[in-house]
Formats: C-alpha cells, sequence, structure tokens
C-alpha cells in the first residue's frame, strides 16, 4: 500500500517535472510578465512546449554521445530550466529601470479591459459551472472506460513500450532497427518517466500520460477555438462535443487504452501549432487584439507613441508566438509521421486560401508577414530546427522508401477513401450533421482576415479529401485513420453550427428582420426552442451511446496473467540463441511478451493474424510462422524450424496443442488453461 | 471574481480531477497486476525445460490449496504424490532419481481440473 502511494506520488512528480516545467520556463522566457497568454493558455502549452523540450534534450546527449541517465535528464532539464529563467530574470531586471516589458500588462489602463485575456478567459459564473460540467463528465466517462481497459494488453501499447524500455534499459536513443513506423517523440516522455521513478512499465501509467495528452489535446482545442471566434459559448461547446460526446470512440479514450500513441500525441501537437500560427499571425485579423486596440482605440484614443508602443509589442510577440509555431512544428514532426504529413497539407492549403481571399491587400499582408517570419528568433529556431532533423537526430521515417509507401495510386479498399456512411460511423452522425451545417455557416459568415476561418475550412475540407478522396491527392494510406482526425475540426464546427442557430438572438438572424417583426415572431421563437430541444436530444443520445461501452464488465485479465507468467517462465529459461515463435491470435496480451525478452522488436516471432498470410505484401512470404505453430510436421515446417532455429513456442491450449502432443520432437514444458509451452529439442 | 482567479480555479478542477482519476486507475491496474486478485488460475512447469531433470513447479493462483500429481512412464504409473500449496505461492517438486526414458508425463491435478507436462526422451 505504501509502496503503491510512494509511486503514485513519483508518477506525478516526475510528470511536472518533464511536463510542465519546462516548457512553463520557456513561455516565462518567451513572454516575461505579459499577457499575451492567459493562464489557462500558459498551462496547457507548457505541456507541448515540455514534451518537445524534453525530446530536444534527448537530442542533444545523442549528438554529444551522452548517456540518458536518471542524473543527464535531470541536469539537463534543470539547466534548460536555469536558461529560460536566466533570460527571463536578467530580461526583466535589465528592463526594470524604465522598460515596459517588466510591467506585467503594458497597455495604458484604460484600455486593459479591451484586452483579449480580460475579456475571452472572464467566464461568467453559469458558463464556469458548465466548463467544470463538461470536464468533469470528460473525464468521469474516460475514468470510467479505463478502468477496465487499464491492464496492460494492447498490442500497439506493448510495441511501444518495449522501444521506450529500449531506450530507458540502453540509455541511448533508438534507431528502431531501421523501422520507419516508430518516431522517437513517441517514446521520450515516457522512457524518461521510466528513468526517473523506475515505475514498472507494466502498471497503469503510460495510459494515463495518454489519458493526460488526450485530456489536454480538448483543451487545446478549447482554447484555440476561443481564440479564433473570440466567443466563449463556442468553445464551451467545443467542450461538449468533443471531450463528453463519442469520449470513448477512436481518436478518443479508445486510442489511449490501445496505446495509439501517435495519435494521441498528433492530436494534441497539431492543434497546439496551430494555436500558435493562428496566434502569430493574429494581428492581421484588424479585430483581434492588439489591431483592435491599434486602430480601434476601443479602450479609449490613444496617442503616437502608445500606438508606437503597441505596435512593436504585438509585432514581437507575435515573433514570440511563430517562434513557438515552429518549435511545436519540429516536436510533431519529431513524434508522429501521419499528422505531420496532414499537417503539411493542411498547411498548404491554409497559407494560399488566405492569400487568395486577401489578394486586395496581399501586399500589406506579405509585408507585414515578411517582418515576422525573416525575424532572426523564427529563421534561428527554424534554422536549429533543421539542423537537429538533419545533423543530430532524423527520424527513421525520413526515407524514400517510406515516402513511398504513403504516397501513390491507392489500392487496397482499405485505403481507395470513405463513403459518407463510413464517415458517419468514424466521427458520429450529430458531428457529422452538425459539422457539415457549422462548415457551410462559416463559409457564408467568413472573416476573411480571420487566419482561423481559413485554417478551420482547411482543417475540415483537406481532411475530408484525404479520407474519402484519397486519390486526388496520390495518398496511398489508410483511409480510416486519416477519417479519425475529422473529429477535431468538426467538433469545432458542431459548436460553431449549434451556437449559430440557436444563440439568443439567433430568431431574427435566421427568419429574417421582417418576420421577426410581424405577429408571428412569437411562433418561430417557439418552433427555434423545439428544433433546440429535439436537436439536443438527438446529440445527446447518439452521443453518448459510446460511452455505455464505459461501464461494461471486461473480461481476460487472468489469461494477461497466464501470458506474463510463462514470458517470464521462458525469459529465466532461455538464452539469446533460443528462437521462440508465439501465437497473435489467441493469447492475450502476446505483443507484451518482448518486454520480458529485450532481445530485438521482432523477438518473440510471431504468428500473425492468419488473413495477413493471405494478403498481398504483408505476410504472404513469411509464412514459416504459420507453419511452425499450424502444421509443425509438415515438410515446410521442418525446413522452417531447421532455417530458423525456433526452439520454443508459445500457444493457446484450447487451439493450438493437439498437433504438437502427436509429435515426439516436441516437449510440453508448460501448461496452464490458456498457455502451452513446447521445446523442440 | 477575478478571470485569473476564475482560471485558476478551472486550472485546479483539472488538475486534482485528473489526480483523483489517476490514483483511481493507478490502484485499479494494481489489482489486474496482482496474480492473486479475484484471478483463479494454475500452472504447472518443468523448473528446466532443457535439461533430463523432471523437477516440476506448481504455481497456485486459486483457493483450491490441495495438488496431487501422478508420474507416468510410458503410460505406465511410476510414482504420485499429494502436495498442498497455498493461494499465491510456488512449490518446487524433486521426483526421485528414475532411469529417464521414452516419454515421462507428470500429470498434476487440483479438484478435478488437470493439466500434464511431459518430456520425451
Amino acid at each position: 500500500m505504501l509502496n503503491s502511494i510512494q509511486n503514485q506520488i513519483l508518477f506525478f512528480l516526475s510528470l511536472v517535472f518533464l511536463t510542465f516545467l519546462p516548457g512553463w520556463c520557456l513561455l516565462l522566457a518567451v513572454f516575461k510578465k505579459s499577457n499575451a497568454l492567459s493562464l489557462m493558455e500558459k498551462f496547457i502549452a507548457s505541456f507541448g512546449l515540455s514534451i518537445i523540450s524534453v525530446d530536444f534534450i534527448f537530442f542533444a546527449y545523442s549528438g554529444l554521445d551522452i548517456a540518458i541517465t536518471r542524473t543527464s535528464i535531470i541536469l539537463g532539464v534543470l539547466a534548460f530550466s536555469a536558461v529560460c529563467l536566466s533570460i527571463y530574470y536578467f530580461i526583466c531586471h535589465s528592463r526594470e529601470g524604465g522598460n515596459p516589458d517588466w510591467i506585467p500588462d503594458p497597455m495604458p489602463t484604460g484600455r486593459q479591459e479591451a484586452g483579449d485575456d480580460n475579456f475571452l478567459f472572464n467566464f461568467s459564473k453559469n458558463q464556469t459551472i458548465l466548463i467544470f460540467l463538461l470536464l468533469f463528465l470528460t473525464i468521469f466517462i474516460k475514468t470510467a472506460y479505463l478502468s477496465t481497459a487499464i491492464a496492460p494488453t494492447a498490442t500497439d501499447l506493448g510495441h511501444h513500450l518495449y522501444w521506450a524500455k529500449t531506450i530507458a534499459e540502453t540509455h541511448n536513443l533508438t534507431n528502431y532497427e531501421g523501422m520507419p513506423d516508430f518516431i522517437i517523440g513517441e517514446h521520450t516522455i515516457i522512457a524518461s518517466i521510466n528513468i526517473l521513478t523506475g515505475l514498472s512499465f507494466f502498471t497503469g501509467w503510460p495510459v494515463i500520460l495518454l489519458f493526460l495528452i488526450n485530456i489536454l489535446s480538448i483543451l487545446i482545442v478549447f482554447i484555440l477555438t476561443l481564440r479564433i471566434f473570440k466567443n466563449k459559448t463556442i468553445a464551451i461547446l467545443t467542450l461538449l462535443f468533443l471531450g463528453v460526446l463519442f469520449a470513448i470512440s477512436s481518436p478518443q479514450t479508445k486510442y489511449v487504452s490501445g496505446g495509439v500513441m501517435g495519435n494521441i500525441f498528433g492530436n494534441f501537437l497539431m492543434p497546439l501549432a496551430f494555436y500558435f500560427y493562428y496566434r502569430s499571425f493574429e494581428f492581421l485579423n484588424s479585430k483581434s487584439q492588439y489591431p483592435l486596440l491599434l486602430s480601434q482605440g476601443e479602450g479609449g484614443s490613444i496617442s503616437q507613441s502608445e500606438r508606437e508602443t503597441d505596435e512593436g509589442m504585438a509585432e514581437n510577440y507575435s515573433k514570440s508566438f511563430l517562434s513557438l509555431a515552429v518549435f511545436s512544428t519540429f516536436g510533431l514532426f519529431y513524434t508522429h509521421h501521419l499528422t505531420s504529413f496532414i499537417f503539411l497539407f493542411i498547411f498548404a492549403l491554409t497559407i494560399p486560401l488566405f492569400l487568395i481571399i486577401n489578394y486586395k491587400e496581399i501586399e500589406t499582408v506579405l509585408k507585414k508577414s515578411a517582418k515576422i517570419v525573416f525575424s532572426p528568433s523564427v529563421l534561428g529556431i527554424f534554422i536549429l530546427g533543421l539542423i537537429f532533423f538533419f545533423f543530430v537526430f532524423t527520424p527513421t521515417y525520413v526515407n524514400p522508401q517510406a515516402v513511398d509507401t504513403a504516397v501513390g495510386t491507392a489500392t487496397k479498399s482499405t485505403r481507395v477513401g470513405l463513403t459518407l456512411a463510413n464517415l458517419e460511423q468514424t466521427v458520429g452522425e450529430p458531428r457529422i450533421a452538425l459539422g457539415f451545417l457549422g462548415f457551410l455557416v462559416l463559409i457564408l459568415s467568413f472573416k476573411r482576415k480571420n487566419l482561423g476561418f481559413s485554417l478551420l475550412v482547411s482543417w475540415t475540407f483537406m481532411l475530408i479529401i484525404m479520407s474519402s478522396f484519397p486519390n486526388l491527392l496520390l495518398i496511398d494510406l489508410p483511409s480510416s485513420r486519416i477519417g479519425n482526425y475529422l473529429s477535431y475540426p468538426l467538433a469545432i464546427l458542431s459548436a460553431y453550427a449549434f451556437y449559430s442557430f440557436f444563440r439568443p438572438d439567433s430568431c431574427p438572424t435566421l427568419t429574417g428582420k421582417i418576420l421577426s417583426q410581424n405577429p408571428k415572431k412569437l411562433m418561430a421563437k417557439k418552433l427555434l426552442m423545439g428544433t433546440f430541444v429535439l436537436t439536443l436530444a438527438f446529440i445527446f443520445t447518439t452521443g453518448l451511446l459510446d460511452s455505455v461501452q464505459a461501464f461494461k464488465k471486461q473480461e481476460g485479465f487472468k489469461e494477461l496473467n497466464q501470458t506474463y507468467n510463462a514470458s517470464s517462465y521462458l525469459s529465466k529459461n532461455t538464452t539469446e540463441k533460443d528462437i521462440i515463435l508465439k501465437d497473435h491470435n489467441y493469447i492475450t496480451g502476446d505483443a507484451w511478451m518482448k518486454l520480458f525478452f529485450m532481445r530485438g522488436y521482432k523477438y518473440p516471432q510471431s504468428r500473425g493474424f492468419f488473413s495477413r498470410y493471405e494478403e498481398q505484401g504483408s505476410r504472404s512470404s513469411d509464412l514459416c510462422t504459420l507453419v511452425m505453430i499450424s502444421n509443425p510436421n509438415s515438410d515446410e515446417a521442418q525446413k522452417c524450424f531447421s532455417e530458423t532455429k525456433t526452439d520454443f513456442l508459445v500457444v493457446n491450449p484450447k487451439y493450438d496443442s493437439p498437433q504438437f502432443q502427436r509429435l515426439v520432437g516436441f516437449d510440453q514444458i508448460y501448461m496452464s488453461d490458456d498457455i502451452a509451452v513446447y521445446y523442440r529439442k | 471574481m477575478t478571470n485569473k482567479m476564475q482560471q485558476k480555479k478551472i486550472i485546479l478542477f483539472i488538475i486534482i480531477a485528473f489526480i483523483l482519476s489517476s490514483a483511481y486507475l493507478l490502484a485499479v491496474g494494481n489489482k489486474f497486476n496482482d496474480l492473486n486478485f479475484g484471478k483463479n488460475w494454475w500452472t504447472t512447469y518443468f523448473a528446466n525445460p532443457k535439461d533430463d531433470s523432471l523437477n516440476f513447479v506448481i504455481e497456485n493462483h486459486t483457493d483450491k490449496t490441495n495438488f496431487h500429481y501422478i508420474i507416468f512412464k510410458d503410460k505406465e504409473k511410476i510414482s504420485e504424490g499429494d502436495v498442498k500449496v497455498e493461494n499465491g505461492k510456488i512449490e518446487n517438486i524433486k521426483p526421485a532419481q528414475m532411469d529417464a526414458a521414452g516419454k515421462i508425463i507428470i500429470e498434476v491435478s487440483n479438484d478435478s481440473d488437470k493439466r500434464e507436462i511431459y518430456k520425451n526422451f
């Protein structure tokens, strides 16, 4: 009990140290005491910046040949944080004599109230209660589901934790045996928590870490929505559509328990990068924070000197935001290839779209943007990132073969695109209906100077094209994996549609001014109220339906214990010279067996799903793993045994024992309900 | 309430909710890893799978503690014995030395539940 509490405390302390401290210090160094970011934004962004900072500390260690140990991690994080804090104190104190940066909010008093931070994050009592309620429901539903699914059984999680354990045990970054499917950013933070705390990978903390990232991905979308629409209700509704509804289905809690790390990280880092890019170019929107103050003087008239101070401040903030955006983008590219790939496509559409719709002012836009983009801080981070990316530590997916795999004409049925029905299944009925409606409303009420609108349109449009019509872009990737990303922008658009139709003043907007002024106004209002109730009922019944899974009892832990027990037995009684083959079809948690051996990613060998042997290019050329278990006495199997030197076989006796029991050459050395081990002499 | 205070409350709520949820999940996770918590299984295996010894192990994670074993040599019973293995315990059994030839089967039973392990010599 005491040990368990101690482990929990260690885990939480390591989270603070690794996933909060570096990012928080970085934000202090970048923004000093300014109000450019609200407390909530700092809290959420700190997490993303921290994990990226830890990545870069690891890369630096790799480049300098420094072992990744408990001491080096602590020193690295402390040194990074200390440098950031020194910058913060140095700049602040050096300016104490008169530089406005030392003053928490440099805006003149009369105009402070008009600041975004004061307005946007000032929630009413009802709004605050609603936020609490939605966050509570989100966390509660997800926790309830995870409580039945936290046992380490998931195949993906097993694969990922093998690499994290490799980093922790070898004290070096891994090259993934050349495999492009794994990327270093997925494993650094987990490896560092393990190194710092010594907590076993076989407990629930890796899933809890993913759970935390999942919650933060919802929160980053919340603040992004708040910034784009400058509307608290829409942002709060996003918490409903993204957090509470479909809280279990992919890519939410099912991805958390399944250990689909790349997507979980990607769904946080991509919106984080979007958030920073949006804030970098927020000044182009005349209604945003600083330009609003500059041009409108909403908080009162402003003098020439105040204007110049604000202009300089806005420009500095934009540069800082863009630097962080570039930093986050590198973090994303170091973490997940599919999300990075999607990010590139969205980015490639957002910029031209924004420029085209602002073609009348393109010269001003480009001129203002160039000042930000070609600033020393942005270029510095960009160049440093490139140096790290290509010369210090290059992700394994950066090779022509990996590009070939992702690009080309799709031929497999799973890659030729999703139908509308598939999309509906992927993101949920209410989100697809309201999301598309929101997309239309967004187009109709498009604010061309708001980069966020262009971003949202590109985010949604590009994901629809990539998932439903991949051949148009020559994308050869599983369409459903891309379709899962749609739930994020569609949740924002659903919130926007819902708000647009049912906001208090929507009656005149929907029915037209003339109708609203005539005697039928009351009827129109009643009609609207009826529609509101019906829509809400539809949203909740369909959106909460998948949460029922959260309260189902799950079995299979007895089987899991047996798998671990047999693995532990084999790890003690075999050496690297012994070759083990296990079955993936009928053994629970078999992907985790490799963590007991740590003798290579492909050790032990695995008989994969039977369908894989029939698919061209999947396992069709690797029939040995199939026949050595399915038909061990066949000539083909005997040849495989002598070629692969396989001497231990792990199977489920309910399905695969008789074929071995008939043979003299195999000893039955381990037997439980669900695991049998055979030794071939 | 100032907006900073409001934000602090929201952040605090998130932190507390996460800590409570995590603490619960970690406790639940520990139960799943506890071989004896609500599980009902047992296993038997050779102490050394590669050599010629017949030493074997019974590992019990059930409430039934009485085990019986019989050793057969090519279907002929050559010895047997009873052993008590408490829930969560492991018992090493070292059968008497014998001329190992043919197929030696060790049949272990716990109530009506039987398991076999064997070596071919």
